[in-house]
């Protein structure tokens, strides 16, 4: 189809589109009203039960854990698909023995340098902290674990494509990955054959309000933590390197 | 009728059709892959408005905000939390696409990659 | 064997090839191709056990529920995610368990995997694959569709030589995706209507409420979603793109079971949470499933007779049996659900066969071109008569099982008063099988003119180390030959019939199964005892295997045929501009296809 054909007809299904679904959300409970007994009895049981002031961590890792398993895997199996697409297409292309960095590297004085390293670790710890308190403020493995992936593109910045590769190494975070991607299903496994129901949660819980409590929750926590940080820095030192190769390959 | 109150809504179908406008007009699969993210997005908005209760605060208890106190629905919080992650890798595996496909063809145009169809 | 553990089994089937699969990513460098094949074939035999354990137990037992986390429902309330295994769904998870099986044989020799993330990735399907069919939750069976989304990306796009291989990969990335986000917001207001997750609960939310626009939208919009995945018109172009370019194991997995997974989700939805509500306006519904799987059908079957690649024939062969799906799943009734399983086995089994057999060919001939390989199938002889046979099992020829989902079929439709509709079918099935059999007599024989659409043939990649292979392996013939031995196997003896005629009765039952999920009471199975097939299905299913083999020698010896009989080109040249291989164009269509089945859907029911 032309463009002008294909736009025409998009815009008149999507007009058509947005009139039915308004006309549905009208049935919907009005903005605010919300409520329910899944709701409720969520809100209700999660902390009494499981210690957790966070209730959104409990349902994450605990109350519909499964779900996040899946998505865990999700995350897992896109990142596998990035590093097949990117090594397939690496083929017989050498690493460039002195790359150009961004910028001038002589411009980067030592005081800048200690500057965003310090920058860096500022990153990295909060993302930790998010991870480590995800039972008690807003925060967990899925949001510590972003921000701590993050950091890389910092090394990145300041220190260049080898300090990148030494903080960032492959091998060891792509191991971590898998371990975290495999640790949440072994404990599904080893509670379920502990107490009949997978994922169940049988550690001790903790006191509600102190760091360490939710029992499972909060050992998940941790797993998912690492994998999503190593899987984050997986994937943008991947990135960064496929950058850098085809700006090498455009001169 | 109180159009407000159905606005929330109303701006997450607005989202997806653009998003999906995006789709359809892009000419750089980069774009395409941020059209994917905006109607993503629109798919939290809906969540995150379908689960508000007025006058009620975040699903996280302390002990000024002891349990029992009114809630928002934490459901669709933690449904959204993980999707955005989820989104974010996904977007990662377009984006490998279309570098690849640069490098094959020094073009990321839609309109202009070699056509699939016998 | 203590029921605590056999609850467990369900969640052991999805774990299992997930875990196995996070433990060979990290050795994708260092790993022999022996090692990660024994890894991936022992994973998936374990998977292939737990689930032919689960079907027999929970065939004689009942619908196996296991809530996850120890989260029991409180007061009627499902809080926790739940797991109703029934027959139906242990038996898909099965067949799941089953291709995959056989897709890691086939790359067991000879086949080119770069490092070992071609196994990690078919783990992680299997493993989706299983969930998605075991679940009894929707959000949950939300999560299982995207991670089949994302493995299926990254499958697809592991041929990356040509930037057109790439191209298939992100149709089906920016499609699928779409379908996702539909579903997400089907989801979304259901949720909002029910405040449940779970299906057995919603169902029961929804028995106590009329319709209201908000429940008839979110049916709408999560058909939509799925019949994205599951390859019905207008949503299903992106089909064909990603079977041209993907390799032959991932082919297999997506045409054999993949999109047939997607509708049976749809029913699983239907029966479970919207039976109770709609239940009044069935026809209705009936009426827009029964319209859009003609219409799939047969476009599906003039698609496929129109192409000379032969993994785009057989892609389109699948959409056109979507289509044939989606009408018998339109009726809403126990037989026609039980003739749609059958037919989504039988179907999966002959097409898998046909797609190892195609590849085969792309293998040891490079390419994948009717014209090109025309003659060559006689240096293939084993492979080419497989591909022979598989065709003539499409068409649906008595003893293979399609014939007897077939017929089943015909009854399901002419107990509604459909005939017309059932010999519209067997026509058209007929037209796709015989453009499998005009490719394979071409290429086998050499015989005619093949299929001349004036574009010059071009060479294929081979998925195998080196140039070509000088002679099959066994494993590309060990795995077309079982499975068609499996496809008679399934045909021939009554019990499996029997049994599936069962569990299809389980299946639209929406009151036992929220029993066993709400309640925790499970009923064994009921007796049924439906004819296999009777005389006149047998001489249907014998002429509309003629009719096949009547339109593949048309098809080769047209130019023999008097003008006057020739089929006009221009509804072709048509269809064919609509495929066009952009994105941008499938979205449109998406969108269209939303507003049609939304407009159908809400004008059609009460608001």
């Amino acid at each position: 189809m032309s463009e002008h054909t294909r736009t025409t007809v998009f815009g008149a299904s999507a007009i058509v589109t947005l009139a039915l679904m308004l006309y549905a959300s009208m049935s919907l409970p009005a903005f605010g009203e919300f409520t329910g007994p899944y709701t409720k009895a969520v809100l209700a049981e999660a902390t009494r039960l499981r210690h957790v002031d966070n209730v959104p961590t409990a349902i994450n890792f605990d109350i519909r854990g499964f779900d996040t398993l899946g998505e865990e895997f999700i995350f897992f199996t896109s990142v596998a698909g990035v590093l097949l697409l990117f090594s397939a297409a690496k083929a017989a292309a050498p690493p460039a023995p002195e790359p150009m960095e961004i910028g001038d590297q002589r411009a980067n004085t030592g005081a800048i340098r200690w500057f965003f390293a310090g920058v860096t670790a500022l990153i990295a710890a909060m993302g930790v902290s998010v991870a480590a308190h995800g039972s008690l403020t807003p925060g967990g493995g899925f949001q510590g674990g972003a921000i701590f992936g993050s950091a890389i593109v910092c090394v990145y910045l300041a220190m260049g494509t080898r300090a990148m590769d030494v903080a960032g190494n492959h091998t060891f975070f792509t191991a971590l990955d898998a371990l975290g991607a495999f640790s949440f299903g072994a404990i599904g496994v080893a509670t379920g054959l502990a107490t009949g129901s997978f994922l169940g949660n049988s550690l001790g819980l903790g006191r509600t309000g102190s760091l360490v409590s939710g029992g499972t929750i909060y050992v998940i926590n941790g797993f998912v933590f690492l994998e999503i940080a190593s899987g984050f820095i997986v994937l943008l030192t991947a990135f960064i390197k496929q950058m850098r190769q085809l700006q090498e390959e455009q001169q | 009728m109180n159009v407000l109150a159905y606005l929330p809504y109303a701006v997450s179908f607005w989202i997806f059709a653009m998003g999906c406008y995006g789709l359809v007009r892009c000419r750089n699969l980069i774009a395409a892959v941020l059209a994917l993210a905006v109607a993503q997005s629109s798919t939290y908005v809906l969540l995150l408005s379908i689960g508000f209760h007025k006058q009620a605060g975040a699903p996280i208890f302390s002990p000024t905000n002891p349990v029992g106190s009114p809630a928002v629905d934490p459901i669709v919080q933690a449904l959204t939390l993980t999707d955005i992650v989820v989104g974010a890798t996904v977007s990662a595996l377009i984006l490998a696409l279309s570098i690849q496909i640069h490098r094959r063809t020094s073009c990321i145009d839609p309109e202009r990659l070699s056509p699939m169809s016998e | 064997m203590s029921t605590t553990f056999v609850r467990l089994v369900p969640a052991f089937s999805v774990a299992v090839p997930l875990m196995a699969a996070a433990v060979l990513a990290p050795f994708t460098r260092c790993c022999t191709r022996a090692v990660s094949s024994v890894v991936t074939t022992v994973a998936c035999g374990l998977v292939l056990g737990m689930t032919l354990f689960l079907l027999f137990y929970s065939s004689a037992h009942g619908t196996i529920v296991h809530w996850m986390g120890g989260w029991e429902p409180s007061h009627g309330t499902a809080i926790g995610i739940s797991f109703a295994v029934d027959p139906m769904g242990a038996g898909l998870a099965a067949f799941v368990a089953l291709l995959v099986l056989c897709a890691t044989v086939y790359t067991w020799i000879a086949v080119d995997l770069v490092g070992t993330l071609l196994h990690v990735l078919l783990l992680a399907f299997l493993g989706a694959m299983c969930g998605y069919a075991l679940t009894g939750d929707l959000f949950n069976m939300f999560v299982w569709f995207e991670l089949m989304t994302a493995a299926a990306i990254a499958l697809t796009s592991h041929k990356i030589e040509e930037a057109s291989s790439i191209s298939g990969a992100i149709n089906l990335a920016v499609t699928n995706s779409l379908g996702g986000f539909l579903v997400l917001f089907g989801i979304a207001l259901l949720y909002g209507k029910t405040d449940a997750l779970n299906l057995a609960q919603i169902g029961e939310a929804l028995a106590k409420q009329p319709i209201d626009a908000a429940l008839t939208a979110s049916f709408a919009l999560i058909v939509c979603g799925y019949f994205v995945k599951g390859a019905v018109a207008p949503f299903h172009f992106w089909l064909d793109d990603a079977h041209a370019v993907a390799p032959t194991p991932v082919c297999l997995l997506f045409s054999g079971i993949m999109v047939q997974l997607a509708l049976y989700g749809v029913a699983r939805i239907y029966f479970g949470a919207f039976a109770a509500s709609f239940a009044p306006h069935v026809c209705a519904i009936g009426g827009l499933f029964l319209g859009v799987g003609i219409a799939t059908a047969l476009l599906g079957a003039l698609m496929a007779y129109a192409q000379r690649h032969l993994k785009r024939l057989l892609a389109f062969s699948t959409v056109s049996h979507s289509g044939m799906f989606v009408a018998a799943i339109g009726l809403f009734q126990p037989g026609a659900i039980a003739a749609t399983a059958l037919f989504i086995a039988a179907h999966g089994l002959v097409k898998s066969a046909l797609f190892v057999c195609a590849g085969t060919y792309l293998n040891r001939f490079r390419s994948l071109d009717e014209c090109v390989l025309g003659g060559r199938g006689r240096e293939a002889p084993a492979n080419s008569a497989m591909f022979l046979i598989g065709g003539v099992a499409l068409a649906a020829c008595p003893p293979f099982a399609i014939s007897v989902a077939k017929a089943a079929f015909d009854r399901a439709m002419d107990a509604r008063g459909l005939a017309a509709v059932s010999l519209l079918m067997a026509l058209v099935s007929a037209i796709d099988a015989g453009a499998v059999l005009r490719s394979g007599l071409h290429i086998t024989f050499g015989i005619g003119n093949a299929q001349d659409t004036g574009i010059s043939p071009r060479e294929e990649e081979p998925e195998t180390i080196g140039d070509h292979l000088e002679s099959t392996p066994w494993t590309m013939l060990a795995v077309p030959a079982a499975l068609l031995a499996l496809a008679l196997w399934l045909g021939v003896d009554e019990r499996i019939w029997h049994g599936i005629e069962r569990a299809g009765a389980v299946f639209v039952d929406r009151h036992s199964y929220v029993g066993a999920v709400l309640g925790g009471h499970s009923l064994p199975l009921p007796d049924a005892s439906g004819p296999k097939q009777t005389a006149v299905s047998l001489t249907l299913n014998l002429s509309a295997t003629a009719l096949a083999i009547a339109i593949a020698l048309a098809g080769l010896f047209r130019h023999r045929i008097p003008r006057q009989l020739k089929v006009a080109s221009r509804p072709f040249a048509f269809l064919r501009n609509l495929h066009s291989g952009k994105f941008a164009d499938y979205v449109a269509y998406l969108m269209v296809g939303v507003a049609a089945y939304g407009c159908w859907l809400v004008v059609a029911l009460p608001r």
